[in-house]
């Protein structure tokens, strides 16, 4: 066996090696907990958008977001009733919003303090200086949120509560004699 | 006969189990009549077929909203504002039973047992001599060969069955009827009728006369419906059976007679024409699922399968005596087809009663009888519109900001200020260039030819729709309402859903198709009691008039058959 040879092994060995070693190294992306159409999300993006979703609608001594799977609804929203434009354009203001994330704290948005999380959702609210879609992206998944929360089961029955069979129609009736619970 | 021809032979035919099927069906059947009710789609029986009737908002995975590859994929049925995730179910969608556009034409559709007649928009005005004589009068299409005297009665007797709500207002044009108590007007549907009462010569804002049980009585007990809750969700089925629809009424009553076959999954090839006879012996049918053909005979048929589904079923029923068509002697098959111009719209605010709301739902809204042309013509456009007329407030949110804040928010609703809108409904003239016709070439899965659909609006419908403008504005004007805003939605004729005509109705055989009992002049045991008949089209909504001309014609067709005549 000449040494060329043997090098040319080695080489062979070090690269197959590293071929296999790979995945070790760099974590595969846990898989999304359910399957979209259209949308392109692993469980880390998911559980942003969760925890995103907690943080616009936020659990206090009533239930939020997360306890009315408002960012599931929204998710839903978004994978089965969006145009495609509008999903690309949800799908790259992600993506660089992960981006910014990445670049400026150092780690994914999950990794983050609570403090730094809700910082990051105080910039997006207020929409300044955003990166092109960044905007869209945060809009797209707080009005869906909100959709999903007002659209609840807790929310229609316990804060404005929608009747199935309302049995009445006043047509003119003093404002403080309705009750402001009931959502017509 | 043999066996087979016998089991397959009843007193009566009718195609088609929606608003004016359910009519002939129940009318022939109390009668004594044998009858076939044939329906392309499937039943749905009242109660026991309405899946989302109980659902809460929440139970919706789209909270109502249709998916964007659904409403891709089907452009037309999803332009309809009642195409929704909650009755989607009951609408055909455009890929299931295709029709070609020669201009664009959304043609929305139920093929199911009901029909239209469970998610139509429940208005029931009666039409008078001053729709009646328009074509005389006004020179277009033919003169209508009835008047209101041959339909009051019948109105009044369809009514009584029905139940309708209304108010009696006196008002030439819009005649009354049987009615049941209203619901209330808001205060400023009231307020509005006051302003246009007090600046306006025969201008009127009336509460829109709907198919609602306010107060059910014995008959309607006797239906087993009850009284209607105001849920407003019509279009999914009632489980009160509190709207109209021939689900819960005209068919289960048909059925208690035992005089009834009601079989769905029929698909209507041809109406058979009896040479020797020199009548239409039966119809032609095929299953919709084994594509097995069948004949079935009888001695009078009733054709309701839809306007522009009367007229293909027409002309697909060809024969040597009639080898354009059944009964199209004269060309004019599948012509001077005519529909309703919703296109204008007109919405405002209103800064008054502010201590006032409305509590609680109501299906229906104020309306303003047609005032132009009525009395004399007076425009540089013939004919007019009627138009609602809705208010209400509506619950305001403020979505700014997040977290605890905006938590808040959304909790705490504070109501807008009064809107109001009113849409047109305007007449349009028939034309002979507005047509339906057989494609020549495509056909669709049961080998019968694709729909081609040419219908257009003109100059006249134009000059409607700014004159619908000026007057409403003028009229927001008066009441001091504010923020108003004309929008004209561009739609295509047919998200109307009152097409009409193909099969007029007239004195002479050879302009129109049907006599004024609307049997073919040339056919006679062929009564079209659809959409199909209609000589012109009113302002108002059809339906109470196609229940009220069906019950007439069956009244009729029993009176013939009686004496040997058909």
């Amino acid at each position: 066996m000449n040494m060329n040879r043997r090098s040319a092994l080695r080489t062979l060995m070090v690269v197959t090696a590293g071929v296999t070693l790979l995945p070790s190294c760099v974590q595969r992306p846990r898989k999304a907990a359910v399957a979209y159409k259209h949308l392109q999300l692993n469980g880390e993006e998911e559980d942003m958008l969760a925890a995103m979703a907690a943080i616009i609608i936020p659990t206090t001594t009533t239930p939020g977001a997360k306890e009315t799977g408002a960012h599931r609804f929204a998710l839903t929203m978004i994978d089965d009733c969006c145009s495609a434009k509008d999903q690309e354009q949800f799908q790259d203001g992600l993506h660089k919003f992960q981006v910014m994330v990445k670049e400026k704290d150092g780690s994914a948005f999950g990794k983050c303090t609570p403090a730094q999380q809700q910082q990051w959702v105080a910039a997006l609210n207020d929409g300044k200086s955003l990166p092109h879609n960044v905007d869209a992206f945060y809009h797209m998944l707080k009005r869906y949120t909100i959709e999903g929360f007002t659209g609840s089961q807790y929310f229609l029955t316990k804060v404005r509560v929608y009747e199935l069979v309302p049995s009445r129609f006043h047509g003119c009736i003093a404002v403080n004699k309705v009750s402001p619970s009931i959502d017509n | 006969m043999s066996n087979s021809k016998q089991a397959n032979t009843f007193d009566a035919i009718v195609i088609g189990a929606g608003m004016s099927g359910g009519w002939a069906a129940k009318e022939l059947c109390d009668k004594g009549y044998k009858t076939l009710l044939l329906e392309r789609g499937r039943n749905v029986q009242h109660l026991k077929d309405y899946p989302t009737t109980n659902m809460y908002p929440w139970e919706f995975r789209h909270h109502g909203e249709v998916p964007a590859e659904i409403q891709a994929a089907n452009p037309s049925i999803s332009r309809c504002y009642a195409y929704r995730e909650d009755a989607m179910h009951f609408f055909v969608k455009d890929t299931e039973h295709p029709y070609v556009q020669d201009k664009p034409f959304d043609w929305i559709r139920g093929y199911q047992v009901g029909g239209k007649s469970i998610m139509w928009a429940r208005q029931t005005q009666r039409w008078s001599d001053y729709d009646f004589e328009g074509p005389q009068r006004d020179g277009f299409a033919v003169d209508w060969p009835i008047r209101y005297k041959d339909l009051a009665p019948w109105y009044s007797y369809v009514e009584k069955f029905v139940g309708i709500s209304g108010n009696k207002d006196g008002i030439p044009n819009l005649p009354d009827g049987e009615f049941l108590p209203p619901w209330e007007l808001t205060c400023v549907e009231d307020y509005f009728k006051g302003v246009v009462a007090k600046n306006y010569e025969n201008r009127h804002v009336i509460y829109a006369r709907c198919a609602h049980l306010t107060k059910p009585q014995d008959i309607h007990k006797e239906q087993g419906r009850n009284q209607c809750q105001g849920r407003s969700l019509c279009q999914r089925g009632c489980p009160f059976g509190g709207y109209f629809n021939s689900n819960s009424t005209t068919i289960p009553w048909a059925q208690k007679t035992g005089n009834l076959t009601l079989q769905p999954f029929s698909v209507v090839h041809s109406i058979i024409y009896d040479e020797h006879k020199g009548k239409a012996g039966g119809v032609r049918v095929i299953d919709a699922n084994t594509k097995a053909v069948t004949e079935y005979y009888a001695p009078v048929i009733f054709l309701n399968a839809g306007a522009l589904n009367t007229n293909l079923i027409l002309m697909h029923s060809t024969s040597s005596r009639f080898p354009d068509g059944l009964g199209n002697e004269n060309g004019l098959l599948g012509k001077h087809v005519a529909f309703h111009n919703y296109r204008a719209r007109i919405s405002g605010t209103h800064d008054g009663f502010k201590e006032f709301t409305t509590d609680g739902r109501r299906p229906t809204s104020a309306y303003v009888p047609r005032f132009r042309n009525v009395f004399k013509q007076e425009t540089d456009f013939l004919r007019g519109y009627a138009a609602s007329f809705y208010s209400g407030r509506f619950p305001q949110r403020d979505t700014s900001g997040f977290g605890e804040a905006l938590k808040q928010q959304l909790g705490n609703a504070t109501l807008g200020p009064w809107y109001v809108s009113s849409q047109m409904m305007g007449e349009t003239i028939p034309k002979e260039s507005n047509t339906v016709s057989l494609h020549a070439q495509q056909k669709d899965e049961w080998g019968i030819p694709l729909l081609r659909i040419n219908i257009d609006y003109d100059d006249n419908d134009e000059k409607m729709i700014r004159d619908f403008f000026e007057q409403f504005k003028d009229m927001f004007g008066k009441a001091g309402f504010a923020n108003i805003e004309t929008y004209d939605s561009k739609q295509a004729p047919g998200l109307d859903i009152h097409e009409m005509g193909g099969v007029r109705m007239g004195h002479d055989p050879k302009t129109s198709l049907l006599n004024k009992w609307i049997q073919l002049h040339a056919c006679k045991n062929v009564f079209i009691t659809d959409g199909a008949c209609m000589t012109s089209t009113s302002t108002q909504n059809p339906s109470l008039t196609y229940m009220a001309l069906t019950a007439r014609a069956v009244d009729y067709a029993v009176s013939e058959m009686k004496k040997g005549n058909l």
